[in-house]
C-alpha cells in the first residue's frame, strides 16, 4: 500500500477498499495527532480529536473533490474538529496546567527555560481569536505556506497574511506581559 | 511591534509533542475502520432502497427553510427515475419477430458476404446493396450485377467495360431458391430468413441475456432445415435499440461458413440501381474502373467510396 499516493488511496477507499482506508489512517495519524496537540495542548485531548477526525474522514471521504491536496483537506477537518472540541470541553486554565505538566514530563528539572517558553507561548496562543490561532499554527507549527493555509481555512491568502500579522502583534504583547 | 518570524518559529519548536499512546492509536484505527464499514453498508442500503429520495421527500413534506432546495432535488431525482425507466423500457430485449420486422421495414441496406466452402479453403467475398422496389446491385470482383424483382437484369465487367455474366458467387447465392423472392418487400416476409432460402426453423433462441455485450447487442441462435448445403447452425447479432441485425454467421458442415455483415445507409439515387445509367457511365472513359466499382454510393460524411488516394 505504500506505493500508492494519497489520491490513489482515497480512490481505492471510495471504491470500498478497507485496507486502503486503514493505510490512509495510519499514514496520517501522526500529522493529525501533532496538529491536534498544538491546538488543545493535552494528550487525551488530541487523541480524542484524532479519533473524531478519522471518523469524520470515513464519513466524508466521498466528498473529497481534489481541489486541494488530501493533506490540506485533512488539516481542515482537524482544525474544525479541534475548534469544536475546544469549544465543547475547554476549561482553559485546566488545559494550560495540563500542558505545563506535559511539557515538563520526563525531565529531571521539571520546567526548563524552553519548557517555560512553550508554556508561555501556549498561553498566548490560547488568548488569540480562533482564526488567528489557526493561521499561526498552520504556518509556524505545521509549516504550511500561506496558500495552503488559505485552502485549509477557506479564505484568501491575503486574509491569512493579515491574520498572521495580527496574531504576531498579539503574541508579542501577551508574551511580554508574561515575562 | 510584532513578534519576529524566526523567534516565533523557534518558540513553536519548543512545544514538545509527546509520543502517542499506542493503544489510543490502535483504537482510533479500529473505530475509523468500523465507521468506514458502517458507511459502506449504509451507502449500499441507500442505493438499494432509494432511501435518500425517501428522506428528501420526508423533509420536503415536513417543510422548513430549505424546503425549496429539497423540492428541486426530489424533482430532479424523480425525473432521473422516469428517464431511467424510459431508457430501460426503450432498451428492452427485442424478440426475433421484432428484429425481422425492423429489418423488413428498413428500406435500404448493404451487406458484405464472406464465404468459406470448407474448413481450409480460401475466404471468398462479395457485396450487395438492396433498395426499395426489390432492386439489388451486387459487386463480385470486377463484376457489377443489377437485379430487379427476382430477376437478373445486367452484369458488367469493369476490365472490359462490356456486358458480361454474373460472378459464380453472385449466381450461387442470389439464384438460390427463395433468396430473390424473399427480398420482395412484403411485410409478412422475414427477410433475414431469405439468406437461408426461408429455411430458418421456428426455434430461434436468444443466448446472451447475461453477458456484458448484451447491453448493446442481442444474439439469437437458430438452425436451418436440411437443404442443398446440409444443415446450418446460425447466429444472428442485432442491435438492442434499433433491433436491426448487424451480422449473421452460419456454420455449415465440414467447416463451411458464411458471414454476412450489414450496414444501413441513406436512400441512394435512382441511378444507383439503374443498369442503363451505369452503362452510360461505363462508356465514359473519364470514369476510372476503380471509381466505377462503387459509383453512386455516398457513405456517411458525403465521401465517395472507395477513396482513390487523390
Amino acid at each position: 500500500m505504500d506505493i500508492y499516493d494519497d489520491i490513489e488511496l482515497v480512490k481505492l477507499s471510495v471504491d470500498g477498499d478497507t485496507e486502503a482506508f486503514a493505510h490512509l489512517v495510519k499514514r496520517h495519524y501522526m500529522t493529525v495527532y501533532r496538529a491536534s496537540y498544538k491546538w488543545c495542548g493535552i494528550r487525551e485531548g488530541e487523541e480524542d480529536i484524532a479519533q473524531e477526525v478519522f471518523i469524520k474522514l470515513a464519513q466524508k471521504l466521498k466528498t473529497f473533490r481534489q481541489k486541494s491536496s488530501f493533506k490540506t483537506w485533512l488539516y481542515r477537518i482537524t482544525i474544525n474538529t479541534a475548534k469544536d472540541f475546544h469549544r465543547k470541553h475547554a476549561i482553559q486554565h485546566t488545559y494550560e496546567t495540563a500542558f505545563a505538566l506535559e511539557q515538563g514530563r520526563g525531565n529531571s528539572t521539571p520546567l526548563l527555560d524552553e519548557h517555560l517558553d512553550a508554556v508561555r507561548l501556549y498561553k498566548a496562543l490560547n488568548k488569540l481569536p480562533e482564526k488567528q490561532k489557526s493561521a499561526i499554527l498552520l504556518v509556524f507549527a505545521e509549516g504550511l505556506n500561506h496558500r495552503e493555509a488559505a485552502q485549509v481555512l477557506n479564505c484568501s491568502e491575503t486574509t491569512v497574511s493579515w491574520r498572521i500579522f495580527q496574531a504576531r502583534k498579539r503574541l508579542k504583547k501577551s508574551m511580554e506581559h508574561e515575562i | 511591534m510584532t513578534m519576529d518570524n524566526d523567534k516565533l518559529k523557534k518558540l513553536m519548536d519548543t512545544i514538545q509533542v509527546p509520543e502517542p499512546d499506542e493503544k489510543a492509536r490502535e483504537k482510533t484505527l479500529k473505530v475509523a475502520v468500523e465507521e468506514f464499514h458502517r458507511r459502506q453498508k449504509a451507502e449500499e442500503k441507500k442505493v438499494k432502497g432509494f432511501s435518500r429520495l425517501r428522506r428528501l421527500m420526508d423533509k420536503t413534506l415536513r417543510g422548513g427553510p430549505i424546503m425549496r432546495k429539497h423540492l428541486v432535488i426530489a424533482g430532479t431525482a424523480i425525473i432521473c427515475i422516469v428517464l431511467g425507466v424510459y431508457f430501460f423500457v426503450g432498451n428492452s430485449t427485442p424478440t426475433w419477430a421484432e428484429v425481422n420486422q425492423s429489418f423488413a421495414s428498413y428500406p435500404y441496406h448493404a451487406a458484405t458476404v464472406y464465404l468459406r466452402r470448407h474448413a481450409f479453403s480460401e475466404t471468398l467475398s462479395f457485396e450487395f446493396w438492396v433498395g426499395q422496389g426489390n432492386r439489388i446491385r451486387v459487386r463480385e470482383g470486377n463484376r457489377v450485377t443489377f437485379a430487379k424483382k427476382g430477376t437478373f437484369v445486367k452484369t458488367f465487367d469493369l476490365d472490359t467495360r462490356q456486358e458480361s455474366y454474373p460472378g459464380t458467387l453472385t449466381l450461387e447465392i442470389l439464384k438460390r431458391r427463395g433468396f430473390m423472392e424473399h427480398y420482395d418487400p412484403h411485410p409478412s416476409t422475414p427477410k433475414i430468413d431469405a439468406m437461408f432460402s426461408g429455411r430458418i426453423n421456428e426455434n430461434v433462441t436468444m443466448v446472451n441475456g447475461g453477458s456484458r455485450i448484451s447491453k448493446d447487442i442481442v444474439v439469437f441462435e437458430a438452425e436451418s432445415d436440411e437443404g442443398q448445403w446440409g444443415r446450418w447452425k446460425i447466429r444472428i447479432l442485432a442491435m438492442r435499440s434499433s433491433k436491426l441485425p448487424i451480422r449473421i454467421s452460419a456454420f455449415g458442415e465440414a467447416g463451411m461458413r458464411i458471414d454476412v455483415v450489414y450496414s444501413y445507409f441513406r436512400e441512394p439515387p435512382e441511378s444507383f440501381f439503374d443498369p442503363e445509367a451505369y452503362e452510360a457511365k461505363l462508356k465514359d472513359p473519364s470514369n476510372s474502373a476503380y471509381s466505377l466499382l462503387y459509383m453512386g454510393i455516398e457513405e456517411p460524411g458525403k465521401k465517395s467510396i472507395p477513396h482513390e488516394g487523390r
